[in-house]
């Protein structure tokens, strides 16, 4: 195997350097390179961000350790109240009938009077509701005039609360973790420009200008 | 300024876990092509790219220089790919190569003659030993430096340009008459 066009592709060996052959071999090889990276270059990248972050496993809460200790006077008598409090206690008592049946018969009217006076309509159950992952969204503007970009949207109250970061000269981006649903938003430009996303679909803000709009579906657990 | 990936997992290890799809998205395509061109298969590619953030994360705290987050996910990918290849030898499933042209066949002409350069690359690449396909992946399709391989493999500079000189001559010797062909058509 001759290594001198390899050394040539590599940077080592200037062009003029090879004999004609060695040219020739290199520049074959040189095609064979291009067509390959060009070809796994183009292959197309998947997000995978909402599935990683989907799937990140819920850290473990750390179990503070018990630490033995003698607790002080006044946390021991309190702990001693408690306990005689929640401890059953021999009770004795000294009752004539008569005052025992008046005492439930008592009870027995003011119980009634209860139930007839509480509501007819069934309390609402508690419904648990499942939380969705956040789904991660990049906006990006391209601005090459501004010096600060945020983002405002029904998903902060219409505060400009996301800052975008310059990421290359005039190109603004920030990540947002956000509810699947519908969501509308906009870029305000150096504090007082509000512009809406040239790249999404547009919604009327009923103040005369126009708020962008996203609507996203819930990241799929298909891992 | 973007964050700095030491800032990012600082605040990932303080409890702020959306901080880590940053990472994620600064990493994700570079981690990916890696592992498509080691396994030839998008879906296979995109399993080991996600696996690969959900150990990094776990381990987040042993990530002893996290300036190099990058390289340091990056080696998590590529024992998971050996891992994947290792599995996939040992069931013995040899890629169905007239499966993929009667898949071929069936498009149209320019079609055709595109997606079958492209199979035929990927399974050119998949011929190649391992450590020569990881090389040339490096050099030639990221783009890296021999010093830039040489840390990131933990393999000498030397034996790096040994790997990518082999597997640039089995390439050739595999796809030429593909690839002359499709130069003489204009098409490449």
């Amino acid at each position: 195997m001759d290594s001198r066009p390899h050394a040539y592709l590599d940077g080592e060996l200037p062009l003029d350097a090879l004999s004609p052959a060695e040219r020739d071999r290199a520049a074959a090889l040189q095609g064979l390179i291009d067509t390959a990276a060009v070809h796994l270059r183009q292959c197309a990248v998947p997000d995978l961000t909402s599935r990683v972050m989907a799937a990140l496993p819920t850290p473990a809460v750390p179990v503070p350790a018990v630490v033995a200790e003698q607790p002080s006077a006044p946390i021991a008598a309190v702990r001693r109240l408690a306990a005689w409090l929640w401890n059953p206690q021999p009770i004795r008592l000294q009752l004539r009938p008569v005052v025992a049946f008046a005492t439930f018969a008592l009870l027995l009217v003011a119980s009634l009077g209860l139930w007839s006076a509480a509501p007819s309509d069934p309390q609402p159950a508690l419904v648990s509701e499942t939380v969705a992952p956040p789904v991660y969204v990049q906006f990006r503007l391209d601005a090459p005039d501004a010096k600060q970009v945020t983002l405002a949207g029904s998903f902060t109250d219409w505060e400009p609360r996301y800052d975008l970061v310059q990421t290359s000269p005039g190109v603004w981006s920030v990540l947002v973790p956000l509810k699947p649903g519908v969501h509308d938003y906009t870029f305000v430009v150096d504090g007082v420009r509000w512009i809406p996303d040239p790249n999404a679909p547009q919604v009327p803000d009923h103040f005369g200008g126009a708020n962008s709009r996203l609507t996203l579906l819930p990241p799929r657990n298909d891992t | 300024m973007s964050p700095s990936d030491t800032e990012l997992i600082q605040r990932v290890l303080a409890g702020d876990r959306d901080s880590y799809a940053w990472l994620v998205r600064r990493y994700q395509e570079m981690l990916y092509r890696h592992a498509l061109g080691m396994v030839s298969d998008g879906d296979a590619a995109a399993d080991l790219v996600q696996d690969s953030f959900i150990k990094a994360f776990s381990s987040l705290e042993s990530c002893h220089d996290p300036e190099r987050f990058g390289a340091w996910v990056f080696r998590i990918l590529r024992n998971r790919c050996h891992d994947y290849l290792r599995d996939r030898r040992r069931q013995m499933l040899p890629l169905d190569r007239e499966a993929m042209l009667a898949t071929s066949r069936e498009c149209p002409d320019i079609d055709l003659e595109r997606l079958t350069l492209g199979q035929t690359i990927e399974e050119a690449l998949s011929r190649l030993p391992e450590a020569q396909r990881e090389a040339f992946l490096l050099k030639h399709v990221e783009g890296c430096s021999y010093e830039e391989m040489a840390q990131r493999l933990d393999t000498s500079v030397s034996a790096l340009k040994m790997r990518v000189m082999r597997a640039r001559e089995a390439l050739q010797a595999l796809l030429k008459d593909r690839i002359e062909a499709d130069h003489s058509k204009g098409i490449a």
